[in-house]
């Protein structure tokens, strides 16, 4: 098979994805596919034991990616460690053997949003005139069942003054209910330890055999935030009607904090300049084309922009359909030509390509449901099928839609899909 | 149209309040606005079907709705009156997902287009589906499911339709994130929706209800 040794291997994987993120033919259409609980569910574990007990999600994701020959391999970053969010008490999640019966999920059930206000809308202001304030002490207690004590913490601009902090932050941390929110904060931390350590170890292993990972830094758009983390699906939509220029001003006061933290996580994990864009309410059906140019794109172009200033490159996710609004995305790639991917879902991707496939990299869309009950040869036929429409002039890399490779996909079809792209995706031998 | 109906569908909440105030104080009769409401939400579906109106527009007028509903609600029970409804649909999230938001849409859309619907919320027990068909005889079942684990939900619940021998007593339509014409054969259903104005096209066409 192949005589290169895995630096070798590892160097020009990630050139085939950088040659074809410029716009250009690389030897071969990259094959880059994201995943979550696939290989775990393949090696025979629940759902519960992967969330729980990070070295087997890490074993198991070994296992199964470090022989299929990927350009990259999925991250395991989109599974959560359950036991940070156990011990933080974490509320907008429900996932498979939670400790507080609430939040329990069944072992084989995928982790779940809880759709919540979080904030309410008479809050605005208060958010506005102490947005660190305000998070630390009303949102981050509503998240976290066992961060309530945060709740109580100190003015933090009066601790400018040196008594502010000697007379306030000592009994802050003394008093017993937040010794035990402390406590609930070390459990986290030892938890988080343990998955970052599983996950290093998978990052290690892999380049070591040659295989760079699919990305490890992600950021949000802040409507989706404001949506899922403060205002709920509701408020973030009646704020559209009844107080948009609020909420226009709180989208932007989100942007630079995203720009600053996903930066800040660039440096931890520096290799791989992609960032991962998961993308949900700006959808077709979810929000009209003047609500999306309003209140979804400018802050998230906004974001993607800087993060292009910075060497990095956005890779937005367009879960669901775009087909409706296609023409901003088209707007935006031309301004940044060869800087981008574009992840599709339900889009009609070939019709993507023609539209805006000379400025931006194309990625997708092998469907789920065709990957889980679906033929080989159907998976054969749609991945030739996307490769002859997507692959002319490079800017084009095959993976899944949703999640890329379900978690319920047969082992076939995903060989049929990796062996499509080596059979038809080859554009110099 | 009457102007109340109008604010109504253009979704002016002020405006909205200080004609049903009005309309409170003349003595109007619950039933008459009742029936304005039902015109305008029929319009306000309409609007969304016609890609005019998304979601943050029927989650204002179902806000919209619900105030105005609490401002009639003793004088309605006063008047007691039934409507009369085009046909029974049975909708749920089916086990194992908890996604509402779909499922939400379909139920407004058929709420404003006359059906009657029975919706058992999210995370639904498979035999509850076969429990309710029994119970509440509905023409049509809309399954919901938005993780690919439900794929596998849905055709338990079907698998369990037919043994119950109850298959032919009623249309399934299923809908979600990832279910498409595949998802249909796989789990044994008669069709999909890609939005709530499908699941209404697809209700009305096994009810046989002639569109205007």
């Amino acid at each position: 098979m192949n005589e290169k040794n895995p630096e070798e291997l590892y160097k020009e994987r990630m050139e085939r994805v950088m040659t074809t993120i410029g716009l250009k033919e690389p030897d071969r259409v990259p094959i880059t596919p994201m995943s979550m609980f696939y290989a775990p569910v393949q090696k025979g574990y629940t759902k519960k034991e992967t969330m729980y007990e990070p070295q087997k999600l890490a074993q198991a994701s070994f296992e199964v990616f470090s022989k299929t020959n990927w350009d990259m391999v999925p991250p395991l970053l989109g599974v959560f460690p359950a036991g940070v969010l156990d011990s933080l008490g974490i509320q907008f999640f429900k996932w498979p053997g939670a400790v507080d019966e609430k939040h329990r999920l069944r072992d084989d059930v995928h982790f779940q949003y809880v759709e919540g206000e979080y904030m309410k809308a008479d809050e605005y202001q208060e958010f506005f005139l102490d947005p660190t304030g305000f998070v630390l002490r009303k949102i981050i207690p509503r998240h976290h069942k066992n961060l309530h004590g945060f709740s109580m913490f100190p003015s933090l601009i009066n601790l400018v003054s040196g008594y502010g902090v000697f007379l306030n932050l000592p009994l802050f941390f003394a008093t017993p209910p937040n010794q035990e929110m402390m406590k609930s904060i070390g459990q986290a931390a030892a938890k988080l330890f343990e998955y970052i350590g599983a996950n290093n170890k998978y990052v290690e292993d892999m380049k070591n055999i040659g295989y760079p990972i699919g990305f490890s830094n992600f950021v949000q758009a802040p409507y989706d935030v404001v949506s899922e983390f403060l205002r709920g699906l509701r408020g973030g939509m009646l704020d559209m009607y009844r107080r948009p220029e609020k909420l226009k001003k709180l989208l932007e006061l989100l942007v630079p904090s995203s720009i600053q933290a996903t930066l800040i996580a660039q440096q931890m994990a520096p290799d791989n300049p992609i960032v991962f864009i998961p993308l949900h309410r700006g959808a077709d059906g979810f929000m009209s084309r003047e609500q999306f140019e309003e209140f979804y794109f400018p802050t998230l172009a906004a974001i993607m922009e800087a993060l292009i200033q910075n060497n990095l490159i956005p890779c937005p996710f367009w879960e669901g359909g775009y087909n409706e609004r296609l023409d901003y995305l088209e707007e935006f790639a031309k301004k940044h030509k060869g800087k981008m991917i574009y992840w599709f879902d339900r889009t009609d991707i070939i019709h993507a390509k023609e539209v805006f496939g000379d400025y931006v990299t194309i990625r997708g869309n092998v469907p789920a449901s065709m990957l889980a009950t679906g033929t080989p040869q159907q998976v054969d036929e749609y991945v030739k099928k996307i490769i002859e429409g997507c692959a002319e002039g490079g800017g084009f890399i095959v993976d899944g839609g949703v999640s890329g490779i379900p978690d319920e996909a047969k082992p076939e079809c995903v060989k049929a899909m990796t062996d499509a792209v080596f059979k038809y995706g080859v554009y110099r031998k | 149209m009457s102007e109340f109906i109008s604010e109504l569908v253009e979704l002016n909440e002020d405006k909205v309040k200080e004609i049903l105030n009005k309309k409170i104080e003349n003595n109007e009769d619950p039933l008459k606005i009742m029936d304005e409401v039902k015109q305008a939400m029929k319009q306000i579906g309409d609007k969304y079907e016609q890609k005019t109106y998304f979601l943050p527009d029927l989650i204002l007028s179902g806000e919209i709705l619900k105030e105005i509903f609490e401002q009639l609600g003793p004088k309605l029970k006063e008047s007691g009156e039934q409507e009369q409804k085009i046909g029974k649909v049975l909708l749920g999230t089916v086990a194992g997902d908890i996604h509402d938001i779909g499922k939400d849409v379909v139920k407004f859309m058929l709420d404003a287009n006359g059906f009657e619907v029975m919706d058992l919320g999210v995370d639904v027990p498979t035999e509850q589906f076969v429990e309710k068909i029994k119970e509440f005889k509905p023409k049509v079942l809309a399954l919901s499911g938005f993780l690919t684990l439900t794929f596998d939900s849905m055709k338990e619940i079907i698998q369990k339709i037919n043994d119950a021998g109850l298959r032919n007593t009623v249309k399934i339509m299923i809908g979600g994130g990832t279910i498409d014409e595949r998802i249909v054969e796989y789990v044994g259903a008669d069709a999909y929706g890609l939005s709530a104005v499908d699941a209404v096209n697809l209700a009305k066409k096994w009810m046989e209800v002639v569109t205007s």
